[in-house]
């Protein structure tokens, strides 16, 4: 109908998306000529309309199509391995029954672990353990596939770590807190990390699963890295502790070497006491990227892993205690090889000269890592507990995005505010959820996880399984 | 609006294979669809789950599409249905909190721009989160980019009421949005009702 009739808002709305037919949209106009009323009315469905699109776009703040397209690729190919890969549940067992590490107890040798005989066949074997495993315990069933999940796994509790994280201004005024996640499953020989700093929204989807004879990280792509400048040997580490392949994420190429080596770094391992308890404590200090891990050559030492996206903690991770040294590798970030290094661990506290160099090949550098702060955590002697840890960004640089930004900003973790055990049913289902190709959302398995990559439910999935 | 007819293209292509062809319309359309599944779900990492998933759908299962439909409407189509039911496995208070952890890229070294952004976020998502379902949905759909018979038809509404609601839902999401502190077009005194017989 002609829209002479003043009333008719929807008419005049589409009449501004031109979702009209033409000759509405004629008639429209000539009536826009003579009816102030409606013009002012249409400036001001316009002005909102304007705002409103605004508003939105700014609020979903999409990442781009590309960094979102390196993911989904990511994912079928990690469905893709999955599906190709044999099941070999029973060459992942463990051929002991699993036990605790202990400070003071030696554990196996090398030849009594795990040996994967490569990163991709490592990965699709681990991939397939967790979906296994998973699926029996989403369906309840008990099976082989189910018996062997029950040997590899601690028995239905998990422990809680949060700790809170403060973030300052160099004025050192408080700006926001934000609380890190720490998931263990309970008992030493099964741990389950999954560390996140909010604020920061690096998203790390990290998750690491830790028994005594491998450790087993999986993470997504960073979602906030061009694919561009970021290699696809970034999207997925694996690696076991004695037997180490090791991927890392790639560093602008801002992050020179030279930025890099200009910077010392200190790594010290030792006994302390807090809060009147014999503790052990490790203490990283510098400004580095990089990651440092325990080889076989070393057990039992401190395993330790330190990654620093600059200017973003990624996580870390320790076990196996070592006093004396580590070995470890690291890629460098400008060229993508890797490179072999030994880390002294020295006494703590620290001598007044403790920049001790590594032994880097094949390179010589001396100092290929640069952590962006300073990192301390004490543990229990006796049980390993986390007592305290402190952790403070002086954030000499790091990326925001693509642009090297000078800091302004400091962070430091302070409090452990929570630590318990609870029930594997008592984890937030979101938590450790774990989707698997049949269509079966595990919410309940606790020690199994969800990483990025998982494959996607079918769109006729059924309904997630309640929590037993 | 898009353009069908590259999209049956590429979609004719794809169904031979074609990744390149895939990636196209990946590209094409990643953006619009996040704004529909975002505004949905309220959570950045949900939202891109939901999209991910719309995408390989569409990977695994191109549709076929004819000249009067677009791949958008599709895959808004989709998103939408796959938010609808994940909002619903979640409690919604949950679903809708947007996590600190969205905290945006950019910003991280000027905190005080990185609380005014999520501050307003937080306002934007409010405001939506005010809106009836179907008042967020042609509001998003329509944002997105699909046309008024596409949104009619996702929405379940007659294509001629499409208008109407949708100043109805601006009018109401700029109305919370300022309740709500943020700086928006200062609406006549006229009540909505009025402005949307």
């Amino acid at each position: 109908m002609i829209p002479n009739d003043c009333s008719n808002t929807g008419r005049l709305r589409a009449y501004l998306d031109s979702a009209i037919p033409a000759i509405e949209q004629e008639e429209v106009t000539l009536h826009l000529a003579t009816c102030q009323s409606c013009r002012t009315h249409l400036g001001e469905m316009r002005e909102v309309a304007k705002q409103v699109s605004s508003l939105i776009d700014r609020h979903a703040d999409a990442p781009t199509a590309r960094i979102a397209f390196a993911r989904l690729q990511a994912t079928r190919r990690i469905e893709d391995a999955t599906m190709k890969a044999p099941r070999p549940l029973r060459a992942l067992q463990p051929r002991h029954t699993p036990r605790t590490p202990s400070l003071t107890q030696p554990s196996k040798g090398v030849q009594g672990r795990m040996r994967l005989p490569a990163v991709g066949m490592g990965l699709a074997l681990a991939i397939m353990l967790a979906l296994g495993v998973s699926a029996l315990l989403a369906s309840g069933t008990i099976s082989p596939l189910g018996a062997d999940a029950s040997q590899f796994l601690p028995a239905g509790k998990v422990r809680h770590i949060v700790v809170e994280t403060t973030y300052t201004n160099s004025s050192n005024s408080s700006l926001f807190s934000s609380r890190e996640h720490v998931w263990l499953a309970n008992g030493k020989d099964h741990l389950l990390m999954y560390s996140n700093v909010p604020g920061l929204d690096y998203r790390p989807e990290r998750w690491q699963l830790i028994d005594d004879e491998a450790v087993w990280t999986y993470r997504s792509p960073r979602p906030d890295i061009p694919p561009s400048q970021k290699p696809e040997r970034g999207a997925v580490i694996l690696k076991t502790a004695y037997d180490e392949r090791h991927f890392t994420e790639y560093v602008p190429d801002k992050a020179t070497m030279s930025e890099l080596l200009a910077r010392p770094n200190t790594h010290k391992a030792g006994a302390d006491k807090i809060e009147g308890r014999d503790a052990i404590i490790i203490e990283s200090s510098g400004n580095s990227y990089g990651n440092v891990s325990g080889k076989g050559k070393n057990p039992p030492g401190y395993f330790i892993e330190f990654e620093q996206w600059p200017g973003k903690s990624i996580g870390f991770l320790y076990s196996n205690p070592d006093p004396e040294s580590l070995e470890g590798m690291v890629l460098d970030p400008t060229t993508g090889q890797m490179m072999t290094y030994t880390l002294p661990l020295l006494p703590y506290p620290a001598p007044a000269t403790t920049a001790e160099p590594y032994k880097v090949e094949p390179y010589r550098v001396d100092d290929p890592l640069g952590q962006f702060g300073d990192y301390r955590i004490w543990f229990d002697k006796e049980t390993h507990r986390v007592l305290k840890q402190e952790r403070t960004f002086r954030f000499n640089g790091g990326y925001v995005g693509n642009e090297f930004v000078e800091p302004s900003m400091s962070v430091e973790t302070r409090n452990v505010v929570k630590d318990e055990l609870l029930d594997i049913s008592a984890v937030p289902p979101d938590l450790f959820k774990l989707k698997v190709p049949d269509g079966t959302t595990v919410s309940d398995a606790g020690y199994v996880f969800l990483n990025y990559y998982a494959p996607m439910r079918p769109a006729d999935a059924t309904p997630s399984p309640s929590p037993k | 609006m898009q353009n069908a007819h590259p999209d049956i293209q590429l979609l004719q292509r794809l169904a031979q294979g074609d990744n390149a062809a895939f990636e196209c319309l990946f590209m094409r359309h990643y953006a619009a669809v996040y704004k529909v599944a975002y505004g949905m779900v309220g959570r950045r990492d949900l939202a891109e789950d939901m999209v991910q998933e719309t995408f390989l759908q569409l990977y695994r299962q191109p549709p076929t599409l004819h000249e009067d439909s677009s791949l958008l409407g599709w895959l808004c189509r989709v998103a939408l249905n796959k938010c609808h039911n994940s909002l619903r496995s979640e409690r919604r208070a949950e679903a809708r909190e947007e996590r600190q952890s969205t905290s945006p890229a950019g910003t991280l070294y000027d905190p005080e721009a990185l609380m005014l952004r999520l501050e307003e976020r937080a306002r934007v998502r409010d405001a939506l989160a005010q809106l009836t379902e179907r008042q967020r949905t042609v509001l998003l759909l329509r944002h997105a980019g699909l046309s008024y018979a596409e949104v009619a038809a996702l929405a379940e509404v007659a294509p001629g009421s499409v208008g109407t609601l949708l100043v109805r839902a601006e009018r109401a999401f700029i109305e919370v949005y300022k309740m709500n502190g943020g700086q928006g077009y200062d609406l006549e005194a006229r009540p909505l009702e009025e402005a949307t017989q």
